[in-house]
């Protein structure tokens, strides 16, 4: 079976700073890894370069046996990785309604009017933000914010799902309600999720594996 | 430069009696100069019958179609040249970038002298396209601001959905609220100008626009409140403007940042990179290296040398020369010239200014011109076959002649010798720019800064950033004319007779902009600093000057060059002003209808490089990057 993701020897540069540093992984179809360690070890960089938002100096990365990344150049581009990615804080568009986002992502999918009309519809249900079309992201809480970067992570139907700390900025109750929810979600799909936390306890009960990135960048687990 | 919240924050509000003195200081500069023109008005309104006139409707009509066609042009060219210069990898995006904001310093008479030489077009065509050549920095500068703003994880979102196209489609919404605003503010400066279509109108087709009324109004008979009354739909039309400019700046909070902002990477433009850069190589050469390189050429007198049309050539040929008698001809001019048609000049000027004081006294109204328009100020039309000026042409040809053929080494000689005369004769001028500007940036920055500080922490901010403003929205020979009339008095006689009111006029029109630089600065400024300032014992004298100002300094510093550059370049409300006589913009105003080419372009060059030299100095030593905009 062909690894989902594959980084050979990955070395990610910003200036001359080395944030990544010979850095080899492979994650199986499905599967979803917990990548922790304490702030500055590369965790965010590392999901960055597999989802194409950062060009590695050196290394290869692989995704479903498809070369994505090679030294220096991006051969995929981030939007046809089949990745969606749930940004720290949501990262969600200020001028855009709930529905008018997952409009957006939906359009560029090359999606006829009334199969977005549905889709949205659909996406809204799965994350429980139906009768929140026309509110604007500004508007919406926390937790609300985040579920909504979910349905727009889903939206372009992706093979991987790559979480950037995505429960940080919720408390306890919410925490758990979206952890059920991205379990849910991922199996239903048949996603390979790579979710990034500081805290080893945060999602311990939904990771099939924990990989730990010390300060130097090293890779365990 | 929004406020930042609804509501004030208690423990950082300002020092009452520091907002007090700021507050008086503002009003007797920039407020009493309005008051009193408007009190003249109300003491006599029958001086707005004069707005009923059909006339005044067609200047009207003609300055908005202006307006809209310059705005138009400013926008077309500024949201993406901003975008681009400021985001992208086009080459040379940094130098660009700094190029691009020359064209709002160079004065638009100076950005006329060269394109008039440039391109056949005159009248309305060639006014929009000047003024929105020398307008688009400001959507340019509001665009670049905005797009470098938008916290990266929105674009890397965007990115993964669909690429660039995603990224610019996203992004589009957030950029266009900002570049309206500077179209607005392109619009109210257009619609403002006073000297750009008087210089157009000099060499083509007359245009007559609205703004010149004010100050016809006010010459014929020096008559304050038709000149208030005139400058009323001009008034009008500024505040419509400025309401849309308002509810942009509201919806433009889309594009500011919250938390922790990531900053975003510049775009890869793939291979679009070359010919965009192109496109904004094409912007920064038509509206910075055009004009400057053209009054270089003429200051080695290109066109004596090399041939070609030269400056004056185009005044006293391409379109029968209809210069305004601005009643400012300095006599001395002639110096500097050595054509003898200003005597010419100066005498058809006079015989046409009699016979319309006969006209009038006969109750009788002026003839309308072939443009429908009846001619308000006396006209210094020139008669190209009269036998004056037919010894001027043939003195000046005879004078291009003994250059030509030259080559190189001519045109070397020639560009030290028009820049040595220049400066020789002008150093007075340049000294009295110079110091004029240094004073009103120096009085304008600290009424500004308190001011801007009471606008985000005081009550009624919202109210006072609007009173801070009025003194900019009105026409300038309006606030001109009020600043004679407030500081015309025997117990003020020693600030009216001296330069002193030069630099006063400066500080008062130009204190709003100071202010809105500071207030945007402020706005950006975490209150909790101050707060905390607070908790420590400090006072809101000792909050400002010692936590506030040293956190905004950048920004400071960038209100004072402003400031500067916009004193250094004011022409519309210096003309009326006897003191300002003594300008540099001044003499280049007057040189430019009679003075030779290379002199009047060797000055011309003289003033922008003094408007440019505090950014100049900045950007050589400072590694601090100048905050204009929050």
């Amino acid at each position: 079976m062909t690894s989902a993701i594959q980084c050979t020897h990955l070395a990610v540069r910003a200036g001359r700073a080395e944030i990544l540093k010979d850095i080899s992984l492979t994650i199986e179809p499905e599967e979803h890894v917990l990548l922790v360690g304490p702030s500055g070890a590369g965790k965010s960089t590392l999901l960055r370069a597999i989802a194409g938002l950062a060009v590695p100096a050196k290394g290869q990365i692989h995704l479903h046996g498809e070369l994505a990344s090679d030294a220096g150049q991006l051969v995929l581009g981030p939007d046809k990785r089949k990745i969606g990615f749930l940004f720290q804080g949501g990262a969600l568009w200020p001028h855009m309604s709930v529905a008018g986002t997952l409009h957006f992502v939906l359009k560029r999918k090359g999606l006829g009017r009334g199969d977005r009309k549905r889709r949205i519809a659909e996406l809204l249900e799965i994350v429980d933000l139906a009768g929140f079309e026309k509110r604007r992201a500004p508007t919406l809480s926390g937790g609300e914010a985040q579920r909504l970067g979910l349905a727009r992570a889903l939206a372009a139907e992706p093979k991987i799902l790559a979480l950037d700390e995505p429960l940080g900025p919720l408390d306890a109750p919410r925490r758990e309600a979206l952890l059920d929810q991205l379990q849910a979600l991922t199996r239903r799909f048949g996603l390979t999720t790579v979710h990034v936390t500081h805290d080893p306890g945060e999602a311990g009960r939904v990771a099939t594996r924990t990989i730990t990135m010390s300060e130097t960048g090293a890779l365990e687990g | 430069m929004s406020r930042t919240n609804a509501t004030p924050h208690p423990a950082a509000r300002p020092s009452r009696a520091l907002f007090a003195l700021a507050l008086i200081a503002f009003a007797v500069l920039g407020l009493s100069p309005l008051a009193i023109m408007f009190q003249r008005l109300a003491a006599e309104p029958a001086a707005l019958e004069t707005l009923l006139t059909e006339r005044t409707l067609t200047l009207l009509g003609r300055t908005v179609a202006l307006g809209l066609g310059a705005s138009g042009i400013a926008l077309a060219l500024g949201l993406p040249f901003g975008f681009l210069v400021a985001r992208t990898n086009v080459f040379g995006a940094g130098a660009m970038r700094a190029l691009g904001i020359v064209p709002i310093l160079i004065p638009p008479i100076m950005m006329a002298m060269t394109w008039t030489m440039v391109l056949p077009l005159r009248g309305p065509v060639m006014c929009a396209l000047i003024l929105g050549l020398s307008t688009f920095p400001l959507v340019a500068l509001f665009t670049g601001r905005a797009a470098e703003r938008i916290d990266a994880r929105r674009e890397e979102a965007a990115a993964m959905v669909g690429g660039l196209g995603a990224i610019l489609r996203m992004e589009l919404p957030l950029l266009i609220v900002p570049a309206l605003g500077g179209a607005v503010l392109a619009f109210i400066v257009s619609i403002n100008e006073f000297a750009l279509p008087d210089y157009v109108s000099a060499v083509g087709k007359k245009f007559n626009v609205y703004a010149g009324e004010i100050f016809s109004n006010w010459q014929v008979d020096g008559n304050e409140p038709r000149a208030v009354a005139t400058a009323l739909p001009l008034i009008v039309l500024t505040l419509l403007a400025l309401i849309p400019l308002m509810a942009l700046r509201r919806r433009g909070r889309y594009s500011t940042v919250d938390g922790k902002f990531v900053a975003p990477q510049r775009l890869n433009l793939g291979r679009a990179r070359w010919p965009l850069t192109f496109f904004c190589l094409a912007v920064v050469t038509a509206a910075s290296l055009v004009p400057v390189g053209r009054l270089l050429y003429e200051s080695g007198g290109g066109p004596r040398v090399f041939g070609g049309v030269s400056i004056r050539r185009a005044a006293w040929t391409q379109g029968g020369g209809a210069a305004q008698n601005m009643g400012t001809v300095d006599p001395n001019a002639a110096t500097e010239t050595k054509t003898p048609a200003i005597d010419a000049q100066a005498r058809q000027g006079a015989v046409q200014a009699s016979q319309r004081a006969a006209l009038e006294a006969a109750g009788q109204a002026p003839v309308a011109g072939a443009d429908g328009l009846v001619p308000q100020m006396p006209m210094r039309q020139v008669d190209l076959n009269a036998p004056e000026v037919k010894a001027a042409l043939e003195a000046a040809q005879e004078d291009d002649r003994s250059d030509m053929g030259g080559g190189t080494d001519q045109f070397i000689a020639n560009f030290k010798q028009s820049f040595s005369r220049a400066f020789e004769l002008s150093r007075e001028s340049l000294l009295s720019s110079l110091v004029f500007a240094l004073i009103a940036a120096c009085i304008a920055l600290p009424i500004a800064l308190v001011l801007g500080h009471a606008i985000q922490r005081g009550r009624g901010g919202g109210f006072l950033e609007v009173v801070t403003l009025l003194p900019l929205i009105v026409p300038a020979t309006l606030f001109g004319i009020g600043t004679i009339v407030f500081w015309n008095h025997e117990w003020t006689a020693a600030i009216y007779d001296s330069g002193a009111l030069v630099a006063l006029l400066f500080a008062g029109r130009f204190v709003a902009v100071a202010t809105l630089i500071c207030s945007g600065a402020v706005a950006s400024f975490d209150p909790r600093l101050e707060e905390s300032a607070h908790l420590a014992g400090a006072g809101p004298l000792r909050r400002l000057f010692s936590v506030v100002s040293p956190g905004v300094w950048t920004s400071l510093v960038g209100a004072w060059i402003v400031v500067f550059a916009l004193s250094i370049r004011e022409l519309d409300a210096a003309v009326l002003v006897p003191a300002a006589n003594d300008t540099a913009m001044f003499r280049v105003f007057n040189a430019v209808h009679f003075g030779r080419d290379d002199f009047v372009s060797a000055l011309a060059l003289l003033v922008i490089f003094t408007i440019l030299l505090p950014g100049l100095l900045w950007s050589l030593f400072s590694k601090s990057r100048l905050r204009i905009l929050p």
